[in-house]
């Protein structure tokens, strides 16, 4: 097993498209940065004016926890784009080019085969989403420092800078889990075609569909949405909250890994089952 | 005692017994049994979708049989069996291989999964062999047909394996190429004593290099055995030049021959064996024989017999 991660991660580590990612994040993660230092506090306060007569707010608002805090919001529609770019080619673009078959022929067995590359895909997964921490992190407080954390959620939520960082790690933490669901997804669509495209398209369909679901959600589709995986897209939010609702951060986690196996079984098992034509 | 046995090509390498598979409605294999002894080049031949490649994965574990046994060194292969093929080597239809990765870093990952001991020393051997030593660290990508053929056999005998199945090896290639792919096979055959699989549409390839072939059709076996003795086995065309064409035509035609005339020749249909009895028979007439020629190649035989 070892043998073979290594080499999907190997792989992975030679397609040019595996830094699209990374380079995306960068992109966006300066664009941010910058703009708010740029006009950082004339948008924040527009924000503000209203609440000036309530309120009256001391010291910075933008610091390094409010900008990677607003980072954090764009693993739910832009990472998971990059993630399937690699994750949804893991399988199908082999089957594609042919590589698959020359893989194939080597004595292991279809489970550890599929199952190296799921760690490899994780792995990559987890890289981007901690590259995505860091990178907000060092540029932030280069940038704008430490400061205490405001948060809009339910209401106003003010975190001192010392109560800030445990927050981030287990946010983080969701947000790699959630976005296991996204790569074990593609993966699995991946086992099933045998071009490169499909299973990338397919995955960001579906994101888009349940986002559309998950968000829009009207009555009638109530009762389903805490089984939706994407409605738990949202989950490390909860931790930027002075009563964290455990509960349903719990369920979040369970419904994501269930999701997470579930995608994973039905992948091997297609995967182990199916005649290699290409 | 069984190593033994292999080595002097006394026991089967390979053995299909009844193998079919279906894919939905269409029977792609059926029935198909036959056996590969160590030490051969055994040719396997077919016409387009014949089921030749879907026979080649099936061994190779491409794609599961509906039914029948592959037994390989005695061991019956089943859906679970990976091991045996540590000791095969393959390169079908397509040299598929990372593209963006140069030929030594291919073969090293492929090395390393296949865990071969003093791995730098076997890639340096192997690309030598091919003679692609020289251009071991360009990109495939930049690589012509041929380089490709050559790296995907390279990536084939890389584990020192007993059995290589190469289906369609001079694909694409030149004529140079093809002859460099058929020197390059009898080299694995005898200087590595590699038993040797070959699936191609060059019938005089097969011909020039295999000892015993197969020959399928519609996923069905039609004929099985040694080149040599199956092409002597059935009728063929034999080229007859005599001194009266006309009264030579007369007399095999009243003996029940086959005949046609083809530029002041004869061409006569009858088994190697039948050739004295026919040549006397115009002897016995008084016409002058100048030149008796088989025209039998394996194209004509393949012809003949899937037709």
């Amino acid at each position: 097993m070892r043998t073979l991660l290594r080499s999907e991660l190997f792989k992975i580590t030679r397609r040019p498209r595996t830094y699209i990612g990374f380079g995306a994040i960068l992109i966006i993660v300066l664009a941010l940065e910058f703009a708010f230092y740029a006009e950082g506090e004339t948008l924040i306060g527009l924000v503000f004016q209203n609440l000036e007569s309530v309120f009256r707010l001391e010291g910075k608002i933008i610091s390094v926890n409010f900008l990677t805090y607003m980072l954090l919001n764009v693993l739910i529609i832009h990472v998971p784009i990059l993630i399937c770019l690699v994750t949804g080619d893991i399988i199908s673009g082999e089957a594609a080019n042919g590589s698959l078959r020359l893989l194939l022929q080597r004595p292991y067995g279809r489970v550890n085969i599929y199952m190296a590359k799921w760690l490899a895909g994780t792995i990559y997964t987890i890289g981007l989403i901690l590259f995505l921490a860091l990178s907000s992190y060092v540029l932030g407080y280069l940038l704008f420092g430490e400061g205490d954390l405001i948060v809009f959620r339910k209401g106003i939520h003010v975190f001192e800078a010392s109560d800030v960082s445990w927050r981030f790690v287990y946010a983080f933490g969701m947000g790699i889990l959630s976005m296991m669901v996204v790569a074990s997804l593609s993966i699995m669509i991946s086992s099933f075609t045998s071009n490169s495209i499909g299973p990338i398209v397919g995955t960001i369909a579906i994101l888009i569909v349940l986002n559309i679901i998950s968000t829009v959600a009207v009555n009638l589709m109530q009762p389903v949405l805490p089984y939706i995986f994407t409605t738990h897209f949202i989950k490390w939010q909860y931790f930027f909250e002075t009563e964290i609702e455990w509960s349903s951060i719990y369920t979040g986690v369970f419904v994501q890994i269930g999701y997470i196996i579930l995608f994973t079984t039905i992948g091997l098992i297609n995967f182990k089952r199916k005649d290699i034509l290409t | 005692m069984l190593t033994l046995l292999y080595q002097i090509g006394y026991m089967k390498l390979l053995e299909v017994q009844n193998l079919s598979k279906t894919f939905k409605n269409f029977q792609a294999v059926n029935d198909l049994s036959f056996s590969v002894n160590q030490g051969d080049i055994y040719g396997f031949l077919g016409p387009n979708g014949a089921g030749k490649s879907t026979t080649l994965r099936m061994v190779l574990g491409l794609i599961y049989p509906t039914s029948g046994k592959i037994i390989f060194k005695g061991e019956e292969i089943t859906a679970s069996s990976r091991n045996y093929l540590s000791q095969i080597g393959a390169l079908i239809e397509r040299p598929d291989f990372h593209t963006n990765l140069t030929a030594y870093q291919n073969l090293s990952m492929f090395a390393r999964l296949s865990k071969i001991e003093n791995r730098e020393a076997r890639i340096q051997e192997v690309l030598k062999e091919v003679r692609l030593d020289d251009r071991q660290h360009s990109k495939v990508k930049a690589y012509s047909q041929g380089m490709k053929q050559r790296l995907g056999i390279a990536q084939a005998i890389l584990h020192k394996p007993d059995l290589i199945i190469l289906d369609e090896p001079s694909n694409g290639l030149d004529p140079q190429g093809q002859a460099d792919m058929r020197d390059l096979i009898l080299k694995i055959s005898r200087e590595m004593n590699i038993t040797v699989i070959i699936s191609s549409h060059i019938l005089s390839e097969i011909e020039q290099i295999a000892n015993r072939m197969l020959i399928i059709s519609r996923g069905k076996k039609l004929r099985e055995g040694g080149v040599k003795e199956l092409m002597e086995a059935d009728e063929m065309n034999v080229d007859v030049k005599v001194d009266d064409a006309e009264k030579a035509l007369r007399v095999l035609q009243e003996n029940g021959y086959e005949t046609t005339l083809k530029d002041s020749k004869i061409r006569v249909r009858c088994e190697e064996s039948g050739i004295p009895a026919m040549t006397k028979k115009l002897v016995e007439a008084g016409i002058q024989i100048y030149e008796v020629k088989q025209q039998r190649t394996l194209e004509e035989y393949f012809i003949h017999v899937t037709a």
